[in-house]
């Protein structure tokens, strides 16, 4: 058994199974090893066997080390058996599990059976000699012969050089791939550390954020493909499209607002807009980021979103606090107002007109009386009158 | 290189124009009608409406396209939203708090396009009180118009759903 050496079990280049049986118990000679249950499997180039239980357990011998084959047959609870003789084990062969043996020999036990077919195989394979013709990445065993295998050593250790060249390139360009995946980790854990830091800061609002670390982050996301990125803490959470949209909407939207009273609802101006483009229409996603930029790039239009919901735009220069003051006069004057008549007398929008009724209300200016005939406000006497 | 957002698949596509159009058409519609039916429409009427908007030579437009527009209007706050009521869905846009109480009784009032409080009561097995908060709600909001003069007790009609009974307009 000192003949056998570990392996992977995976076949080389070149060499092609024959034939694989289970149940095969594995004998040094006469004594019993530890190689009691596994699959013996026969190559052009190889005796294999595997143990069933543990697939890490994996030792072969070359075909070439075999001198002859005997069949034992099976008797009262003895399975049948093939005896291997084997040439003594050659000075360069691969570690295994046995240094040294008293027998020549190792017997294969089909516990399960096969024999008869794997016996005729083994031999037929044995007198083919296939594993001359293809040779394999391993190391060939010099054998007994070894005047004539050096002769045929030299023609194929030249093929076997290039083979194994290129299985050592192979592994480079593998351990390689991976030395890049590894430095990319470490970039990434970098990245994670540097973006946690800045996080950080942002919450405690602990100093500024260094231009040494806004540099870095710049030149990570750069790496990464991200070009021209825009920090948060610069054009807030939109895009280098949506500040240009955001430009482009403060021009087209100026003298509409001022036509409007200076404030106009989102759905408003998504349609104004796009009716006026006609072709390459904004997304109302699209829209809305760029609006929720205005205020960042300090351009004179603003986003404001009303605690119902509704966002609206308005002129910096607009007060919807001021146009409270007017409504609150108005209100007054008529007694009381729903949103509706409100909006017809001032001439705006419903939906603009009830949430300023309802800022008024929040203000503190005007009180509510929700029937079923309305909503209706009218000037908050409690406050007034005291 | 396109910029990043205007949607790479919609540009490569082409599809991204036509829903944004669509949306637009769409607010206009609810905007037209909003004082009739307080912000509530079935989906088929809109349709209806959106496609003589369109005129004759544009493409057509199915009802899974308007879902999808009305979809992407959300985004804008203005209370767009998709009631499923039976056999079809209502458009609301308008920024109305609907409950699944609402919802359940415009359910209910979809067959007739009017409901009583005793049809909620026998119905839905509610307090009488709930269901008069609930049809309250409706006609504040102005979805809800109320027949007092009905024979055996108030009805309350929506415009939306008897709308659609009745043919157009």
């Amino acid at each position: 058994m000192d003949r056998f050496s570990w392996t992977t079990g995976l076949l080389e280049l070149g060499e092609t199974l024959v034939i694989q049986q289970r149940g095969v118990r594995l004998s040094d000679g006469e004594e019993k090893v530890k190689f009691d249950s596994g699959v013996l499997l026969l190559s052009t180039h190889r005796l294999i066997w595997r143990d069933q239980k543990n697939h890490e357990c994996c030792i072969a011998v070359p075909l070439s080390q075999i001198v002859f084959i005997e069949e034992q047959a099976a008797g009262i609870g003895k399975s049948a058996k093939i005896v291997v003789h084997l040439h003594p084990a050659s000075s360069n062969k691969e570690p295994g599990p046995f240094q040294s043996s008293k027998y020549s020999y190792v017997k294969l036990s089909f516990k399960e059976h096969g024999q008869i077919e794997f016996y005729r195989r083994l031999s037929e394979e044995i007198t083919q000699r296939r594993w001359e013709s293809m040779p394999t990445g391993q190391a060939m065993q010099v054998n007994k012969d070894s005047q004539a295998g050096r002769i045929r050593a030299v023609g194929i250790v030249g093929i076997e050089r290039k083979l194994e060249e290129k299985r050592k390139e192979t592994d480079k360009n593998i351990s390689e791939a991976f030395e890049d995946l590894s430095k990319l980790m470490e970039k990434a854990k970098e990245m994670v550390e540097l973006s946690k830091s800045i996080a950080n800061k942002i919450k405690e609002k602990q100093g500024d954020i260094t231009e040494d670390e806004t540099i870095k982050f710049k030149s990570y996301l750069l790496s990464m493909g991200i070009a021209n990125p825009v920090t948060r803490e610069t054009y807030g959470s939109g895009t280098q499209y949506h500040m240009q949209l955001a430009k482009q909407l403060a021009g087209i939207l100026q003298a509409p607002l001022e036509e409007r009273g200076g404030i106009m609802s989102l759905t408003e101006v998504y349609c104004l807009v796009n009716r006026a483009r006609g072709l390459e229409l904004l997304s109302p996603e699209d829209l809305v980021n760029a609006c929720k930029m205005l205020e960042s790039l300090k351009l004179p239009l603003r986003l404001r979103i009303f605690d119902s919901g509704v966002m609206v735009i308005e002129l910096q220069s607009h007060n919807e606090e001021e146009m409270v003051a007017a409504a609150l006069e108005m209100v007054s004057e008529k007694g009381s107002l729903t949103a509706d008549e409100f909006a017809k007398l001032v001439g705006m929008s419903v939906l603009l007109a009830k949430e300023r009724l309802l800022l008024a209300e929040k203000m503190g200016h005007l009180c509510r009386d929700d029937s079923v005939e309305g909503l209706r406000f009218y000037p908050n006497l409690f406050l007034t009158q005291s | 290189p396109p910029p990043a957002g205007k949607g790479f698949w919609a540009e490569v596509l082409g599809v991204g124009d036509f829903y944004y159009e669509l949306g637009v058409q769409i607010i206009e519609v609810c905007l037209a009608l909003r004082h009739r039916n307080g912000g509530l429409i079935p989906l088929e009427e809109l349709q209806l409406q959106v496609l003589k908007g369109r005129g004759k030579f544009a493409q057509d437009v199915s009802a899974d396209d308007l879902l999808r527009a009305i979809r992407k209007l959300k985004v804008l706050g203005s209370g767009f939203g998709i009631i499923p009521v039976g056999g079809t869905v209502l458009v609301q846009s308008v920024p109305a708090e609907l409950s699944m109480d609402h919802t359940v009784v415009l359910q209910l009032a979809e067959k007739k396009g009017f409901v009583t409080v005793s049809e909620i009561r026998d119905s839905l097995k509610w307090e009488t009180e709930r269901a008069k908060q609930v049809l309250d709600h409706l006609l504040k909001e102005g979805m809800a118009w109320l027949d007092a003069q009905a024979p055996a007790e108030p009805q309350f009609w929506l415009p939306a759903l008897f709308s659609e009974l009745h043919g157009q307009d």
